[in-house]
């Protein structure tokens, strides 16, 4: 049992590969890691796309927002107006009545 | 023995830093023993190299889990054991006869070691190559990287039980089939 147990320790020793393997391992690791380097660069492309859009979204929505408001304060003095007009009016009214 | 588990700590750690030569020498340390796997397990030298070339990349990607010289060993082994039974099913799916494969029947004459009886050692890896993927990558870890069979258990994840009854079985039939040519060549 022994003997054929060596015989098979004597037909499974370790080999080299060809010269070389060593370099070629590193050639891919290097060819693999060019996509992953682009792959970040159009990672912070895409993110910095993202933030500018979305810095003209934000101003474009404070922009609405202002002119919201500012229809909204419109709106206010010119029912506030009308009142005082209305008052206005009712006075001169009575001022020509008496 | 300290300075070479110290040195190979410090290559681990420079390769997992990013140093590329320090990698190349952890590739060159390691290389006979996962392309001796991938080319006992397979039979053919241009796919043994395609297969160890894809072990030392998945490595390379994985180096900041590797946490001593010993798990290095047993990572390289375990993950060259795992993809050669892959590699090996797939192939079953699409068969094929390479010039290699062909070429490798005859006599190595690239072999590193002078063997005792080069006829016999060549007549024990075609049997090998004949056994079923996971009996087959049990015998070559047994015999090749001399492991014993409960660190064989924890590599292919498999029951103790199971490597033992299987190198047992598989030792008988190849003894046997050795005898059974033995006989035929001498008639």
């Amino acid at each position: 049992m022994k003997e054929f147990e060596d015989e098979l320790r004597s037909a499974l020793r370790r080999q080299e590969p060809r010269s070389g393997f060593a370099d070629r391992v590193l050639a891919r690791t290097r060819s693999n890691g060019a996509p992953r380097r682009a792959g970040w660069v159009a990672a912070a492309i895409a993110a910095g796309l993202l933030l500018s859009m979305g810095g003209f979204e934000y101003r474009q929505y404070e922009g609405r927002k202002a002119k919201r408001e500012l229809l909204l304060a419109l709106e206010i003095a010119g029912s506030k107006l009308s009142i005082a007009q209305e008052k206005i009016s009712h006075l001169s009214q009575r001022t020509i009545h008496e | 023995m300290l300075t070479a588990a110290r040195t190979g700590k410090v290559a681990l750690a420079e390769a997992a830093g990013g140093d590329d030569l320090a990698f190349a020498g952890i590739v060159r340390e390691h290389q006979a023993m996962v392309f001796s796997i991938a080319y006992h397990f397979l039979r053919d030298r241009s796919r043994a190299e395609d297969l160890a070339q894809d072990v030392f990349l998945h490595l390379h990607k994985n180096m900041r889990a590797i946490q001593s010289p010993a798990h290095l060993l047993y990572w390289l082994r375990k993950v060259t054991g795992h993809r050669c039974i892959d590699e090996a099913r797939r192939q079953k799916l699409r068969p094929r006869v390479s010039l290699t494969e062909y070429l490798e029947r005859a006599p190595e004459p690239s072999a590193r070691f002078a063997e005792a009886d080069p006829l016999l050692a060549g007549v024990l890896r075609r049997l090998i190559a004949r056994l079923p993927e996971r009996s087959r990558m049990i015998v070559i870890l047994r015999f090749q990287e001399d492991l014993e069979p409960a660190e064989i258990a924890g590599m292919l994840d498999i029951p103790l039980g199971t490597v033992k009854s299987n190198l047992h079985r598989s030792l008988a039939l190849l003894r046997g089939k050795l005898e059974r040519e033995r006989k035929g060549i001498a008639r």
